[in-house]
């Protein structure tokens, strides 16, 4: 079975500018699929990549098993797609507009029927033109449904909707993967991805998380635990820790020691730590959430920073619970 | 091939702006004006009867620059401007090509300008037949068919313009460019050539009326405008082949016509083809 979406080393560059820098992903068919990542990330190009748009410097992009510029229109007919920072026709109507995608994609959809999906069937016979931001949004979204296509692309889908208007996107986006669409949609809002996504990627700077390639919300990553002690270091100590069972890195700063581990090795931690001699003050957990994930890797520098200045307890490790002793 | 849909929503699009109807408006008024004119008042012209043939020659001219200028006004944004705005991101987010983009632009705006045009040479039948004018239905057909060509290849030459560029800054720059040599500074080109050729001494004859030679007509001929007038002429009097060689002839004027309208929206559309949006 071919996969929804492969990007193969896509590097795309503006003139000086590094869009996109080797970027490698998979979709496998049938899953909603978050792309997160900061404003000016490189979301949109990788989107507009997907769509032929733009052509890569480098690399390739593949849909539904087809390659994005040779088989661009057999892609987009098979395809939905929310651009970003679109435009509508102002002198059309919402009907006009659905009726469009329709007669392109040649398909026999009701467009006052996809209207009434997204909540704006009472304006079908207004200008689209006087629309609200967010009923553009839905328009927009009512034209992406049109031919019930076999993958959703969704470029910041919830731009311009109030709470309740997320609510009811994310509804939609549910429907339509259970009747069987992938959906392939970028955020830069976390709890937006966090939500619904069966996986995430991130991006930042045009590159791709190195922690997230593929990974779900609701696999290991989200599982990983930062365990914090407040404990005098002995000689040996951290070395001991290193070569523990499912522990991933090891921080001592000061009086604070950081662990990275997967499940169930916090105990041995502790023991190997008290046995080297070691008084523990305070011992905390907290489980890596993607918003830490996020930031860890969107903050990069920063982060790298305050933990060299000796911060007993920086605010940037995203630990939330220190209790004391 | 869904160029039609892209037509279609194009002309549904443009339909509804209010300065198609003020173009629609003006041209009515021209149209009327110079029908008028001619059929009320004997000066302007020297036919000693008046016919459609009259008529149209008459016509010819006002109608060249009013298509040259409102075919400007409608196509200039047709591509960049969805470029700009983002609205090409909807359309392209659905399954046309590019060219099919190009194509419907063409068809969907020479609509948008052949529908007044009409309007406006129907419109006159009401003062042919009141002011007594010898009315030939064929010629009336034929003069609007090769006007139907002129609206054509007009918008062919300025949606390639806009095509080639992704901003309406530089596809407006580049169509005023465009018609201010084509149809107001062209005069130059064939004398300039000429006074060029002649050694730049000024040619016998260049302000004394006599003939031109050859080439130099042929250049004078070039701008879609006057292939169009002189298309018209060949048309209207029935005789496509003129005296001159055959680079002078009515035909070939038409051929001149389809060149206009070709190898700018062949070269905008390649350039599109390429671009980032």
């Amino acid at each position: 079975m071919a996969s929804a979406i492969e990007l193969t080393g896509l590097t795309k560059h503006f003139g000086e500018v590094v869009a996109l820098e080797d970027v490698d992903l998979t979709v496998e068919e049938g899953e909603i699929f978050g792309f997160l990542g900061p404003n000016g990330a490189g979301k949109s190009t990788t989107i507009d990549t997907l769509l032929d748009f733009i052509r890569p410097t480098s690399g390739s992009a593949r849909v539904l098993g087809l390659d994005a510029q040779r088989d661009s229109l057999e892609i987009r007919r098979r395809t939905g797609v929310l651009p970003d920072a679109y435009q509508v026709y102002d002198r059309l109507t919402g009907r006009q507009h659905v009726q469009f995608a329709i007669d392109s994609k040649g398909t026999d959809d009701d467009p006052l029927a996809l209207l009434e999906r997204v909540g704006i069937a009472d304006a079908a016979d207004r200008r689209a033109g006087g629309y609200s931001k967010g009923m553009r949004q839905r328009l927009v979204l009512a034209m992406a449904l049109v031919g019930a296509p076999e993958i959703l692309i969704l470029d910041e889908p919830s731009t311009g909707l109030d709470p309740n208007g997320a609510r009811e996107m994310r509804q939609l986006i549910r429907e339509e993967s259970e009747r069987g669409a992938t959906v392939f949609f970028s955020s830069h809002i976390l709890e937006q991805v966090e939500a619904i996504c069966d996986r995430v990627a991130i991006l930042n700077k045009g590159r791709m998380s190195p922690s997230t390639p593929s990974r779900g919300c609701a696999t290991p990553p989200a599982r990983r635990r930062n365990s914090r002690l407040e404990s005098t270091v002995p000689e040996g100590a951290i070395e001991a820790i290193e070569v523990l069972d499912g522990v991933q890195s090891v921080n001592a700063s000061g009086t604070t020691v950081i662990v990275r581990i997967e499940d169930g090795s916090k105990t041995a931690i502790l023991d190997v730590l008290e046995s080297a001699g070691a008084e523990v003050l305070d011992f905390s957990t907290a489980e890596t959430s993607l918003e830490e994930l996020f930031a860890q890797f969107t903050t990069e520098p920063q982060r790298n920073r305050t933990s060299e200045a000796d911060a007993p307890a920086s605010e940037t490790e995203a630990e939330p619970a220190e209790v004391a002793r | 091939m869904t160029w039609a849909v892209v037509a279609r929503k194009d002309f549904n699009d443009a339909r509804r702006s209010r300065s198609l109807w003020g173009l629609s408006a003006a041209f009515l008024v021209l149209a009327l004006l110079f029908a008028g004119l001619y059929a009320f008042v004997p000066e302007v012209t020297a036919d000693e009867e008046m016919s459609t043939v009259g008529l149209m020659t008459f016509l010819a001219a006002p109608i060249a620059l009013f298509v040259a200028v409102a075919s400007l006004v409608v196509a200039y944004k047709s591509v960049a401007g969805e470029a700009e705005s983002g609205s090409g991101k909807l359309l392209l987010g659905l399954p046309h090509t590019r060219r099919d983009v190009v194509l419907g632009k063409v068809v969907g705006r020479s609509l948008v300008l052949a529908v007044p045009v009409l309007v406006g040479l129907v419109a006159m039948l009401a003062i042919v037949f009141v002011g007594e004018v010898t009315f030939s239905a064929a010629d009336y057909v034929l003069f609007g068919l090769v006007t139907m060509l002129f609206v054509l290849v007009y918008m062919a030459f300025f949606v390639g313009i806009s095509a080639s560029t992704t901003s309406t800054a530089r596809a407006a720059t580049l169509s005023v460019l465009a018609l201010v040599i084509l149809e107001f500074a062209w005069d130059v080109v064939p004398i300039g050539a000429w006074f060029v050729a002649n050694g730049f001494v000024v040619p016998p004859g260049l302000f004394s009326g006599a003939a031109m030679p050859d080439w130099v007509a042929f250049l004078a001929n070039m701008p879609p405008s006057s292939a169009y007038l002189n298309s018209v002429g060949g048309v209207l009097t029935g005789s496509m082949s003129g005296a001159g060689p055959w680079y002078l002839s009515q035909w070939f004027s038409l051929v001149v016509l389809a060149v206009w309208g070709i190898v700018p929206l062949v070269v905008g559309y390649l350039r599109y083809n390429r671009a980032d949006l």
